[in-house]
C-alpha cells in the first residue's frame, strides 16, 4: 500500500519524508531536504568580521540573531576582540528576544494545535482566542526586543563584531523590562496548558542530547563548551572531533553524528543537559514537569520551549537592570589579524556552530553547522520507530502520516523555503 | 477588475479612507510575488496612511487593530496562483483561503479571524502572477504592474475622507 501526504504543514522548508513499510517491517525512512545549497560558507571567504556578521545571518530570517551572535563570537575569538560587559549583556538580551519570538510561534501556533486536536491555530481561535492573542503579543515582544537592539526584527545591522552601532536608551530598556514582567503570568498559565497535554508514547527510545555549556554553571544560550547528556564536556573548538558531518544521497542537507549515532539538539536538549541550573519559576516548572520520558520522547520539546519562555521572561528584568548601570562602550577593535575562532550559540532550534579562520583580517575558510542538520538523523530514527509501532498497532497510513508530520514538527525544523512531502509506502 | 471595482465601490459606502488598513505581503525578489509589497508602497505614496508591508512586522499592526474594538476595513494584498489570467485581481474572504503556517509566519487566515472578532472586515485582494522567478533586483511583469496601477487608481477614486 502506498500513502502520500503532499504537504508537511507547519514546518519551514523545502523537504519531505518518505517511509516505506513492507509487511511488519519498516524498510526505509528518509527525511529529504531539497533546499538548494546556498554556499554561504564559500561566500564568507574573503570577508571581514563585520561583513560576516552582516552576511552569514542571511542563512535564515527566523534565526538571524542566532547566526549573527554565532558569527560575531567566532570572529571575535579568532581575532581576539575584547567584549565589554555591556556589549555581552546587550547581545544576551537580543538573543533572548529571538528565543521568545521563535519559541512562542512554535509552541502556540505550530505545535499546540496538534495536541489539542485542531488542524491549525486558526481553528483554535474560537475556543482559545485569549491564548492565541497573548501568544501573538509574546511573539511581538520578541520582535520588539530584536528591533530595539539590532535595528530591525529580521536581519538588523546594529550588532556587529566589536559591539553595537548604538546602544538602547534607558527608557527603552525599562519598557522591555516592564513588558516582560507583564507577560510572565500568561506564560506560566500557558506552560501549564502545554504541561498538561497527553504525550503519545509510541516512539520512546533514549538518545543523546547536546547543547552549549554556558559559563559559571548557569543556564543560557551560548558558551565556549559543549555539554552532552552522557556527561561529556568538550571545548567548542574541538567540535569536529566529536560531531561528524556526513552527506546522504537523497538530501541536500548535511547530517551529523556523535560517536556514530544520531543526537538531538534544541530546547529539550538544553533542559536535559542544563535544566537543573534554572532558577525561579522556570526551575519550578522544570521540576514540576520533568519526568523519565523526556530523554526518550521528542514531543517534550514543545514543553521545553514553553519552560524556556518562562526563563526568558524572568531573565530580562535582571539583564535590563545590569545593562542600564553600565556606560556605553566604544566599538572594540581586533587584537590580531589572524587566527581561528568557533562561535557556538543556542539558536531556538538548537546548537549552532560558526567556525572561521582569518588571515590578514579576512576570512580564509568557514564552516557552519545548523541545528536542523544535526537533528535530521534523529528525526528519521524516531519516525522509523513510530512507523514500526504504529504499523504493529494496525494504524492506517493516513493516521501514520499525520503522526510522522507531528514528530517532525516537534523538532521545530527550519529548512527554509516551501514545498513539502510526506510519503508513506506500505507494501 | 470589474469584481474588484464593484467590491471597492460597495465598501466605499461604509468606510472612509482613514478607516482602511492595507497590508502588502510577498517577496519583491521573486518577481510578481512582490505585488503586495509594491502595491502597499504605492498606496502609501497615494495618501493611504495605513498602508504597510510585510517587513513592517504585521503582528504588531494586527494586534493594535484587534485591540481597537471599532469597525475598519483591512485589505491584505498578495499574489496567488488561482485560475485566471496573469495580472487578474481577485477578492478572497477568510473562508476562501487556507491556513498554512510555517515557522516564519502566521497564517493570514488567523489574522482575518482575529480581526473579525474585533468587529473588522478583512479581505485578501490577490493577483494572478505571470512569473515567480527569483531576481537579484525587484522587477515585475507588465501585467502585474498594470494590475497595481489599476488597483491604486481604483482605491484612490473610491475612497476619501
Amino acid at each position: 500500500m502506498k500513502v502520500t501526504v503532499n504537504h508537511l504543514a507547519r514546518v519551514e522548508g523545502d523537504g519531505g519524508i518518505v517511509v516505506e513499510i513492507e509487511g511488519d517491517k519498516v524498510k526505509n525512512v528518509e527525511v529529504t531536504i531539497f533546499e538548494g545549497p546556498r554556499l554561504i560558507e564559500s561566500l564568507a571567504v574573503g570577508k571581514s568580521p563585520e561583513e560576516n556578521a552582516s552576511f552569514t545571518p542571511r542563512i535564515c530570517a527566523i534565526c538571524s540573531v542566532s547566526h549573527k551572535n554565532a558569527s560575531i563570537r567566532a570572529s571575535e575569538r579568532a581575532l581576539s576582540y575584547p567584549e565589554p560587559e555591556k556589549t555581552y549583556l546587550t547581545r544576551e538580551l537580543m538573543h533572548t528576544g529571538e528565543i521568545i519570538e521563535s519559541n512562542s510561534l512554535h509552541v502556540f501556533a505550530l505545535a499546540l494545535p496538534d495536541f489539542l486536536g485542531y488542524p491549525s491555530v486558526v481553528a483554535m481561535v474560537d475556543k482559545y482566542e485569549d491564548v492565541v492573542l497573548k501568544a501573538l503579543e509574546l511573539k511581538k515582544f520578541g520582535n520588539k526586543i530584536m528591533k530595539l537592539l539590532n535595528g530591525k526584527f529580521i536581519h538588523g545591522e546594529n550588532a556587529t563584531a566589536g559591539g553595537f552601532g548604538k546602544y538602547p536608551e534607558e527608557q527603552e530598556l525599562l519598557e522591555i523590562k516592564e513588558e516582560a514582567e507583564g507577560l510572565l503570568p500568561f506564560m506560566l498559565s500557558a506552560a501549564d496548558i502545554v504541561g498538561g497535554l497527553e504525550i503519545p508514547d509510541y516512539l520512546e527510545e533514549e538518545t543523546v542530547f547536546v547543547c552549549c555549556n554556558p559559563a559559571d554553571n548557569k543556564f543560557g544560550f551560548w558558551g565556549d563548551e559543549l555539554i552532552f547528556s552522557d556527561g561529556s564536556v568538550i571545548p567548542s573548538s574541538d567540535y569536529k572531533e566529536y560531531i561528524l558531518e556526513k552527506t546522504v544521497p537523497y538530501s541536500f542537507a548535511k547530517r551529523s553524528l556523535y560517536k556514530n549515532k544520531p543526537f538531538t539538539v534544541g530546547a529539550l536538549a538544553r533542559l536535559i543537559c542544563i535544566g537543573d541550573r534554572l532558577t525561579g519559576k522556570a526551575s519550578e516548572y522544570y521540576k514540576k514537569y520533568r519526568n523519565d520520558r523526556w530523554t526518550k520522547n521528542p514531543f517534550y520539546n514543545n514543553l521545553a520551549q514553553a519552560i524556556e519562555l518562562i526563563y526568558a521572561l524572568e531573565k530580562i528584568p535582571g539583564l535590563v537592570e545590569k545593562t542600564i548601570e553600565l556606560e556605553d562602550p566604544l566599538r572594540q577593535l581586533p587584537g590580531r589579524t589572524e587566527g581561528r575562532g568557533v562561535g557556538t550559540v543556542e539558536a531556538p532550534r538548537g546548537l549552532l556552530v560558526h567556525d572561521y579562520n582569518y588571515k590578514d583580517g579576512l576570512c580564509t575558510d568557514a564552516n557552519i553547522i545548523t541545528p536542523t542538520a544535526m537533528n535530521l538523523d534523529d528525526i528519521e530514527r524516531y519516525i522509523g520507530l513510530a512507523a514500526r509501532n504504529l504499523n504493529k498497532q494496525g494504524k492506517d497510513p493516513d493516521y501514520m502520516a499525520f503522526e510522522f508530520e507531528k514528530i517532525a514538527r516537534a523538532y521545530d525544523p527550519c529548512i527554509s523555503c516551501a514545498t513539502h512531502l510526506v510519503k508513506v509506502i506500505k507494501k | 477588475m470589474k469584481d474588484v471595482r464593484g467590491f471597492l465601490k460597495e465598501k466605499s459606502l461604509r468606510f472612509k479612507k482613514s478607516e482602511i488598513t492595507i497590508i502588502g505581503l510577498g517577496n519583491i525578489y521573486r518577481s510578481d510575488d512582490g505585488f503586495g509589497i509594491e502595491a502597499a508602497q504605492r498606496l502609501k505614496k497615494a495618501g493611504f496612511a495605513g498602508s504597510y508591508s510585510e517587513t513592517d512586522c504585521i503582528d504588531e499592526i494586527i494586534l493594535e487593530l484587534c485591540n481597537k474594538k471599532i469597525p475598519g476595513l483591512i485589505i491584505f494584498l498578495d499574489s496567488s496562483d488561482f485560475e485566471g489570467r496573469p495580472g487578474e485581481l481577485k477578492i478572497f474572504s477568510k473562508e476562501d483561503i487556507d491556513d498554512e503556517t510555517g515557522s516564519h509566519k502566521i497564517p493570514v487566515k488567523l489574522y482575518m479571524k482575529l480581526l473579525g472578532k474585533s468587529g473588522k472586515q478583512s479581505y485578501l485582494i490577490a493577483v494572478k502572477p505571470e512569473t515567480l522567478e527569483n531576481k537579484f533586483e525587484p522587477s515585475m511583469s507588465v501585467s502585474v504592474d498594470k494590475a497595481i496601477t489599476d488597483l491604486v487608481s481604483n482605491l484612490c477614486n473610491q475612497f476619501d475622507d
